[in-house]
């Protein structure tokens, strides 16, 4: 039996799940007693308490209902960057085929949103198989490339998506901080369990060249001649920067924030990242 | 700065390349995709100054080693310590020193005489060379070669000592050639210490090409470093000369007339004590006139006895002390005696008479001929010898020339035909003629010296009462005495060993002049008459360094002259036996200027030459070849270079590990 995927906050699903909802249900999870007022069901009157107090309280139930999880993949130029074998895409791919396959599996429903420079597809969340085929299918399909337009498919798919749900984004970040930030920040108050995979290459944060190049942006027509090893210190100094700021700004949203070297077993990224879920999820029930 | 290699400059734009390639490399630069630029461009924009300020560093090292690299193929040779220093040893280093008069000038510094600073700079740079060089001398008197084992004995050397004679620096280039071919020497460097005056260096001179013709054939390589010292105009110097010395050896006293050159520095112009010593009792004479240039006449009375004697005129030590002084000696009186060689009926007896020796009680009349034996043995008792004839064939040419050579004076006048024989260069040309009513007139005569001179008493000969119908043109004289309006030369001059030889345009005929009258014609003839005597007196005059090897040979007691001078570039007063001797310093070495630098360049042709203007005491003044400090400067160079192109190490640290 697979590791499932919890959420680490109550989702607004339409269906019985694993996941704790925000609403009363008919689980048998106790939750609290509550002053009758006309209207309620009579069937959910706690007759014990009735006949000891001779007060009206209704006795309530936690809900569970299933996971909605929108998979948010960054398809700009930066995230085709490879030092290894596999780009920073390929390797995102991989993380979201699983999770994506996990989470059907375990009758939840699951979305993909590919991110290019504008929205390239956005395939709402699904439980049946089949519509996991579906996701699948479309991966390789998408067209990858060209500048990123994170931060505008974040904001968007928090206007779109208006019920609690677990928003897992793929990206390598390589964005403005200031607007990535914020567009997190508005999915976080729409009440979204978001989980960052911030995906890096290798070189990328060590910076590793013996001789003048001729740096070409993958997002851009802009191009730069250097010598790295006069300009590695500055390059690291502002890239740590970078990943500090994020990071800390994700810690207070309360983002999942998880930095994933392309290097990495993606396995064991895989299982550490539902391990700690799990047990969030164990302590939340 | 100057080069062995000069051609080779003409590559110095090729110190441009590295920053052509480095352009170049610009366009050439790997490609490297990259996603994380807008950190890169941060970086950049952060590293900028201190990327360019290395990127310029790296090219500034690159061109300074190309241009470094140029500038020691060119060969260049550096002037001081440094160039002496860097350069590579010869395996021969000719001194040429210029010993002659003008040499004794005071350096610009002041310090010391030209040849003394020569001396000085080449002891002091010779001395890195005595262990790997061998040091030859040659100095411009004697013109051999002399090993030194010490540079530093280069300056109490005998033979670098000042003299009074002129230098002859072709002359002393070929002892420096004919030393290399004798010893098979290997590469040698020619040190030429020199003022480089005209004179001294005979630019014209047909040597020269053949020198450097063989300097160059030579399989040793030779360069030449010349020390050029500097002319120093704006120093007190005069100088005295003896343009001539009449002799006035009458019945009643005996004189001798002397014209005297004196050339002072424009700006020294007070009036000039002359010291005069005779038979080395002394008396102050005073020149008042304050002329930069002139002749000066003055007559000096010997008395009545029938002594030979001999005296010097100077003038205070100044700049140059080599040119203050000159020497006279006189001889006991003896016959005169003149010979008139003439077929003309008219113009012979009046020259007779007029060659008569009138200081005899009775007067001794001169011989008159038709024509003469080249036997010089019946020459004798001969003083003038006037040749009314065609100019001489060779056999009696040579015979005159001896003649004049002893201390005779010739005077040719005018022949009835020309004639295509010429002497010493010199022709009769065509006769002109001029109407009775606008004859041809003397307007320019010697007054101060020569046989036209004005008299004792200061009385110039009455040439407004010559009146020249006929005259006969020359061509090839040497000097005019005296001159027709027309510049036509009336009698013309050309000096000959102790004589003299003249020529007179016009004849004592009442066809030709009015010379006949007498009034110019007897004291000319006279005046010669008394200056032949002195071939009957057993004195010589002599030019420092130009001695005959003949008078050379004897053994001559200096009476005037530093004690242990050399006879044969020393100026003074020698005697030996009853034969005196008088040495003055070589007319060269008053002749003014100075070669020009491309003058001189020019002489050594394509010989390797480095030359330095000396102008002071300076470090600069001899130049050594300075490839070495630029083939280590282009190391230096590139090793920066290659320095800071080295990558930096690489930092273990990155910019964070996975969370």
């Amino acid at each position: 039996m697979a590791q499932p995927l919890y959420s680490r906050q109550a989702m607004e699903g339409t269906v019985s799940g694993l996941h704790k909802s925000p609403h009363r249900g008919s689980s048998v999870e106790f939750a609290e007693y509550r002053q009758y007022v006309p209207g309620d069901d009579l069937r959910r009157l706690d007759w014990r308490v009735l006949a000891r107090t001779d007060r009206y309280y209704l006795k309530e139930f936690e809900a569970e209902t299933n996971l909605r999880a929108y998979f948010a993949l960054d398809l700009s130029g930066s995230m085709q960057f490879s030092s290894l074998e596999s780009t920073k895409q390929q390797f995102a791919e991989k993380l979201l085929a699983t999770l994506a396959y996990l989470v059907i599996r375990q009758g939840d429903a699951a979305g993909l949103l590919g991110i290019g420079q504008d929205t390239v597809i956005d395939l709402p969340p699904r439980r049946n198989p089949s519509h996991l085929q579906l996701l699948l299918d479309s991966i390789p399909t998408l067209k990858k490339g060209g500048p990123t337009g994170l931060v505008e498919g974040l904001h968007g798919l928090a206007e779109r998506v208006r019920r609690r749900a677990m928003i897992v984004i793929f990206s390598d970040c390589f964005c403005e901080l200031d607007p990535l930030m914020s567009s997190l920040q508005h999915l976080c108050f729409e009440h979204h369990d978001v989980v960052l995979f911030h995906l890096l290459d290798p070189q990328e944060i060590q910076f590793k060249f013996d001789r003048p190049l001729r740096f070409t942006d993958l997002e851009g027509p802009t191009s730069l001649v250097t010598e790295p090893s006069v300009i590695r210190d500055e390059y690291l100094k502002h890239l740590r920067h970078f990943m500090e700021t994020l990071q800390k700004g994700c810690r207070e949203f309360g983002i999942d924030y998880r930095r994933i070297l392309t290097s990495d077993n993606y396995e064991k990224v895989l299982a550490d990242f539902l391990i700690e879920r799990s047990r969030v999820g164990a302590t939340s029930f | 700065m100057t080069f062995l290699q000069p051609l080779i400059l003409y590559g110095l734009p090729l110190a441009l390349l590295p920053v052509i390639i480095h352009l170049l490399n610009r366009l050439r630069h790997r490609p490297q995709p990259w996603g994380a630029m807008q950190f890169l461009l941060a970086a950049s924009r952060s590293s900028v100054n201190q990327a360019k300020l290395k990127q310029f560093l790296i090219l500034l090292f690159r061109t300074l080693a190309v241009l470094a690299l140029i500038v020691f193929l060119a060969r260049p040779l550096s002037g001081g310590y440094l160039g002496w220093a860097v350069s590579t040893a010869p395996d021969v280093v000719f001194l040429l020193v210029d010993r002659s008069a003008s040499m004794e000038h005071r350096s610009s510094s002041g310090v010391g005489s030209k040849r003394e600073e020569v001396l000085k700079l080449m002891a002091e740079t010779a001395t890195g060379f005595e262990e790997t060089s061998h040091l030859i001398l040659i100095d411009s008197a004697t013109r051999q070669a002399q090993r030194l084992q010490r540079a530093e004995s280069l300056l109490e050397h005998p033979l670098s000592t000042p003299t009074d004679a002129a230098a002859d620096i072709p002359a002393m280039l070929q002892s420096a050639l004919s030393w290399l071919v004798e010893n098979q020497a290997g590469n040698a460097e020619i040190w030429i210490g020199s003022d480089l005056q005209p004179s001294n260096w005979m630019a014209d001179d047909e040597r020269w090409p053949s020198l450097v013709e063989k300097f160059q054939a030579l399989p040793q390589s030779v360069r030449i470093r010349l020390l050029a010292m500097e002319e120093t105009t704006d120093q007190n110097d005069t100088s005295l000369s003896l343009h001539e010395q009449s002799r006035r050896f009458l019945s009643s006293e005996r004189a001798m007339v002397f014209s005297l050159d004196i050339d002072r520095s424009e700006s020294f112009t007070d009036s000039l004590p002359i010291e005069l010593v005779l038979d080395g009792v002394s008396s102050e004479l005073q020149l008042d006139s304050n002329e930069a240039k002139q002749r000066w006449r003055h007559r000096v009375d010997l008395g009545g006895q029938e002594v030979s004697g001999w005296g010097s005129f100077s003038i205070p030590s100044d700049a140059n002390p080599k040119n203050n002084q000159i020497f006279f000696v006189y001889g006991e009186p003896g016959d005169l005696g003149g010979t008139v060689v003439a077929s003309d009926a008219i113009a012979g007896p009046i020259l007779q008479f007029c060659a008569g020796d009138f200081q005899r009680d009775p007067p001794k009349m001169a011989s008159l001929r038709t024509s003469w034996s080249a036997d010089t043995r019946s020459w004798e008792n001969q003083t003038l010898l006037l040749w009314q004839e065609s100019l001489p064939e060779p056999e009696m040419a040579e015979a005159l020339e001896s003649f004049a050579r002893e201390g005779g004076v010739v005077l040719f006048l005018p022949p009835p035909e020309p004639g295509s024989a010429s002497f010493l260069d010199t022709t009769w040309g065509e006769i002109e003629e001029a109407s009775p009513t606008d004859p041809f007139k003397v307007a320019r005569w010697d007054q101060i010296s020569g046989p036209l001179a004005d008299t004792d008493e200061g009385l110039g000969l009455p040439f407004d009462t010559l009146d020249t119908y006929r005259r006969r043109t020359l061509a090839g004289y040497e000097s005019v005495v005296a001159s027709f309006q027309d510049g036509s030369p009336f009698l013309a001059r050309k000096t000959v060993g102790q004589g003299a030889v003249y020529f007179l345009a016009t004849l004592p005929r009442p066809d030709w002049s009015t010379l006949a009258d007498g009034t110019i014609i007897v004291p000319l003839i006279q005046r010669l008459l008394q200056d032949g005597a002195r071939r009957q007196e057993k004195i010589t005059y002599a030019v420092s360094g130009e001695l005959d090897p003949q008078i050379e040979g004897k053994s001559w007691r200096t009476l005037s002259a530093t004690e242990g001078g050399d006879v044969r570039w020393t100026a003074g007063v020698y005697r030996d036996g009853d034969r005196w001797l008088a040495v003055n310093r070589s007319p060269k070495e008053d002749q003014p200027g100075r070669l020009e630098s491309e003058q001189t360049q020019a002489l050594f042709g394509d010989l390797p030459l480095a030359m330095q203007e000396e102008t002071g005491p300076s470090d600069e003044a001899l130049q050594g070849e300075a490839w070495r400090l630029f083939l280590f400067g282009m190391l230096l160079f590139l090793l920066t270079e290659g320095f800071l192109t080295l990558p930096a190490p690489l930092k273990t640290a990155s910019a964070g590990a996975a969370s």
